[in-house]
Parts: C-alpha cells; sequence; structure tokens
C-alpha cells in the first residue's frame, strides 16, 4: 500500500509545487516508486517545474471523461524512467466537476501500483483544498518565515486534524540565514514555538530555484545547490532514516565579488 | 468507605473521589488502581467522568490528578465534576486550540496544550491552560479566572472589564482575575511547561 501525503499550505506562493517537484525527484532517486498528483485543478503548474509539459498527452479531466485510462495519463519522467510519475491537472475543467468519489477511486487504483502518493494542493482552504486531503493520511506543511504564513499554516493543521489527518509535519522554506541575522525575518525557532508540530526539514533559499524551476531542470539536479542536499535530507527522513542537519556556508567576500 | 468508587451511567463510567480523604493518598491509591487495570488492558481506553464531591482543588493539584491519568494512558478522562459552588464541572481539552477555532464552554475547562494567536476560548467560570496563552481568552462569570503557564501578547477579558493584552518574558504563572494580575509563581509549572512543550523544541532538525 501506498503512503499517500499531501503538500499544502494555505497561503499560496509558499514553494509548495517545487517542493513537492523535489522531494519526488528525490525519493526516486532513493528507487521509491513514486507518483505525483496535481490537484491544483485547472492551474497546473507541476509538469512545467518538472519539464514534461511537452509530453502531457491526457489529463485528468479526459481521465473522466472516458477519453484515456487512468495509465495512459501518467507520464513518466526520463531522468528515472521507473520509478517516477505525475498525473497531470486538467487545463480546463471546473473544480466542481471532480468530485471527492472520483479522486477517491484514482487514488485506490494507484494505491497498489506505488509506494508513495504526493498530491499537491492549491492554495486557500476550499473546493479543492478539501479535494486534496480528503484521501490523504499524512501532510506536510509548508511555511515560508513570515507573519501571514503561519498563521495560515495554523488554520490549515487545525482543518487536517478535524478531518482526522493527525500526522502532520512541517517545512520551512526560502529560510535566508542572512536575514535572520538582520531581523528582518522570523527564526524557525518561532515558527516551531507558534505551530508546535515536528520539523522535517528546511530548505535554504537558493537563487538558482527560479532558474531552474524556468528550465524545467528541478533543482534537486543542481548537485552544487545547498537546496539540494536540503531535499536529500527531507526524502531521508520522509523514508524514517535519521539524517544529520545541513550545514549552512556562507559566501566570502571574495566569492561575492567575483560572482 | 472506600476512597475511590467506580460506577457506569448512561453508558459513561463516573469515578467518584472520597471527598474527605488526603489528596496525597488518594493520589497514590488512583496511581495503584491504574496500574492494575494497565496490566489487563486490552482495549483502546475509556472515558471517565471524575466526581470530586465537596473537594476544593488548587489549580497545580488539579494538574497533579489529571498528570496521573495522562502518564499511565489505561482512562482518557472525559470531565471533573465537583459539588463546589462556582466551578460544578471543569472539562477537559487535550491538545492545542489553533486559529480560528472558537471554543465555548458551558462551564470550567482545563486545556492541556497552547491556545494559539488568533484562537479564541470562551468559558463560563474559569480557564487554566496548561501551556501558552497566545491567543484570546474570556471568562463570562464576575469571579472567574484565567490561569496560564505563559502569556505571549494574550489577550484576557473577564466579565465586563475591558480586554488587557498581557505578556509574561520569564515564563511566571499569572493568573488574572477582575481587575488585577495576580503574581502567583509555581514552580510546578514551570517543570511541566517543559513536558508539553519541549518535547517538540528538542528535535529540532534542518
Amino acid at each position: 500500500m501506498a503512503r499517500i501525503i499531501v503538500i499544502t499550505s494555505g497561503k499560496g506562493g509558499v514553494g509548495k509545487s517545487s517542493i513537492v517537484a523535489n522531494i519526488g525527484c528525490a525519493l526516486a532517486n532513493e528507487k521509491k516508486k513514486v507518483c505525483l498528483i496535481d490537484a491544483d485543478l485547472g492551474l497546473r503548474n507541476l509538469d512545467l517545474l518538472l519539464g514534461l509539459e511537452g509530453r502531457v498527452v491526457y489529463d485528468l479531466g479526459d481521465v473522466i471523461n472516458g477519453v484515456a485510462t487512468l495509465h495512459q495519463a501518467l507520464v513518466k519522467d526520463k531522468r528515472c524512467p521507473e520509478h517516477l510519475f505525475i498525473l497531470p491537472a486538467c487545463k480546463n475543467l471546473d473544480v466542481k466537476d471532480v468530485s471527492l468519489t472520483y479522486m477517491q477511486t484514482i487514488i485506490n487504483e494507484l494505491q497498489s501500483d506505488f509506494e508513495y502518493i504526493l498530491i499537491d494542493s492549491p492554495a486557500g482552504i476550499e473546493n479543492g483544498f478539501i479535494n486534496a486531503i480528503h484521501n490523504a493520511n499524512e501532510a506536510i506543511v509548508v511555511i515560508n518565515l513570515d507573519i501571514s504564513s503561519i498563521r495560515d499554516a495554523d488554520k490549515v493543521i487545525g482543518l487536517l486534524n478535524k478531518r482526522n489527518i493527525l500526522d502532520v509535519k512541517l517545512i520551512v522554506n526560502k529560510v535566508d540565514p542572512n536575514l535572520i541575522e538582520q531581523e528582518n525575518s522570523l527564526t524557525v525557532d518561532d515558527a516551531l514555538d507558534v505551530l508546535g508540530i515536528p520539523l522535517l526539514g528546511i530548505v535554504y533559499y537558493d537563487e538558482n530555484i527560479m532558474g531552474s524551476g524556468n528550465k524545467g531542470i528541478p533543482i534537486y539536479y543542481n548537485h552544487k545547490s545547498i537546496s539540494c542536499q536540503c531535499f536529500k535530507n527531507i526524502a531521508k527522513r520522509i523514508n524514517g532514516e535519521d539524517v544529520q542537519p545541513v550545514k549552512y556556508k556562507r559566501k566570502s567576500l571574495l566569492a561575492k565579488i567575483f560572482s | 468507605m472506600d476512597i475511590i468508587n467506580f460506577r457506569s451511567e448512561n453508558n459513561t463510567l463516573i469515578m467518584t473521589i472520597n471527598e474527605s480523604c488526603d489528596f496525597r493518598v488518594v493520589l497514590e491509591c488512583i496511581h495503584d488502581r491504574l496500574k492494575i487495570l494497565k496490566q489487563n488492558q486490552t482495549m483502546h481506553p475509556p472515558y471517565v467522568s471524575l466526581v470530586l464531591g465537596k473537594r476544593v482543588l488548587k489549580p497545580n493539584e488539579l494538574l497533579e490528578l489529571i498528570d496521573v491519568f495522562i502518564k499511565e494512558k489505561v482512562l482518557l478522562i472525559d470531565s471533573i465534576i465537583t459539588s463546589n459552588y462556582e466551578e460544578q464541572k471543569i472539562e477537559v481539552v487535550e491538545g492545542s486550540i489553533r486559529a480560528g477555532q472558537i471554543m465555548k464552554f458551558d462551564n470550567s475547562v482545563m486545556v492541556i496544550g497552547d491556545v494559539h494567536d488568533g484562537a479564541t476560548i470562551i468559558a463560563r467560570n474559569n480557564i487554566y491552560i496548561v501551556g501558552k496563552l497566545m491567543g484570546y481568552a474570556m471568562v463570562r462569570s464576575k469571579r472567574g479566572k484565567v490561569v496560564s503557564a505563559i502569556y505571549q501578547n494574550a489577550i484576557v477579558k473577564i466579565f465586563d472589564s475591558r480586554p488587557i493584552l498581557l505578556s509574561s518574558k520569564n515564563g511566571d504563572l499569572l493568573s488574572y482575575e477582575h481587575g488585577e494580575v495576580v503574581r502567583n509563581l509555581v514552580e510546578e509549572y514551570k517543570a511541566r511547561r517543559g513536558d508539553f512543550n519541549g518535547a517538540y523544541y528538542s528535535n529540532y532538525l534542518r
């Protein structure tokens, strides 16, 4: 049976989709069979981040309308062809058209074939969000170190607990130690203090992350980047291994000048 | 007469505690009984209501009593019933109250966890919080009080007083009663704060 994990945040723009893409790559490179489901219906962009837009033939809408079977709609990632698949969301379909029971049948069908099913939830706490969390049995909440994202995450955790998803873990994204030092950002301790859920990992801010998303190569494949190491650690912790934290290396003055 | 008695009423388990017996003796007796129960525990722990009779417990004693149950995990406390004039019933909430949640209670309440920023808790008599109060706490009766291990930008309102912003930096136990903050430091609360919140900080990963 697959572990069904929903990645959610409440607030938009904190980096849910890129985290799903990168954790998916990291888990697949650890030889786990992973399926990524884009539940952000209507605004699909998980395939863009993975550089798979050109290879999408059928999507969730076609599966619902009976044009294609579920396995035809799954897109294989060529970087790890046996292990990473994504189910793209539909581009022109109303969210209302996808009912809760339909999502459940899709996930039940996928459950026997995969070890991990990661669901990318949309921002907000409306229909789409409920659709995404309905079938999950674990959740990862993503925050940035600002007050509004922490408050939204707190509400989301309340909603998840109400729906009996009690295994909720935290990822703090876009952590910039320089900003924390200048006291322009909250610290990770502050966030943990408010939310009171176990921490799965921290992802340091990296200038290359935007560019790599635009090129369609997840930052996980850029092995020089510090974010890559963070994602590797997170994937290992999801597997249940005990990993030491990544050490943040400050750029020296010379490196700053010549960069 | 026995120190503790069990009976069942309308499908709920009720545990009556002798009124006149010494509190320490009661605690020991409950502890022993729970240990015996633990040996032949087979199913999910059932809920129990504690009947205290005319016994009046201080907040820290109440906490000790609840602690015994939490440690053994044989019985879960549903509520505490006293025939004390003001506090007839103390409901027990385990876990934190999160942003956006509004919880109302007809009588007193004890929260074992935090009340987060943006959450609201309203009770008729007293509110005890074993953890941090960061949100809004309101008591409806005139003689009610709000007791919390730590206040962090908390807003407290008692009866018709104006809401007051409270912050305690050194983790003191403060009790806010009508019109004034009563400082009664209890070392036990400080120690307990570690139990409930410290677990999260200790596994600080990256």
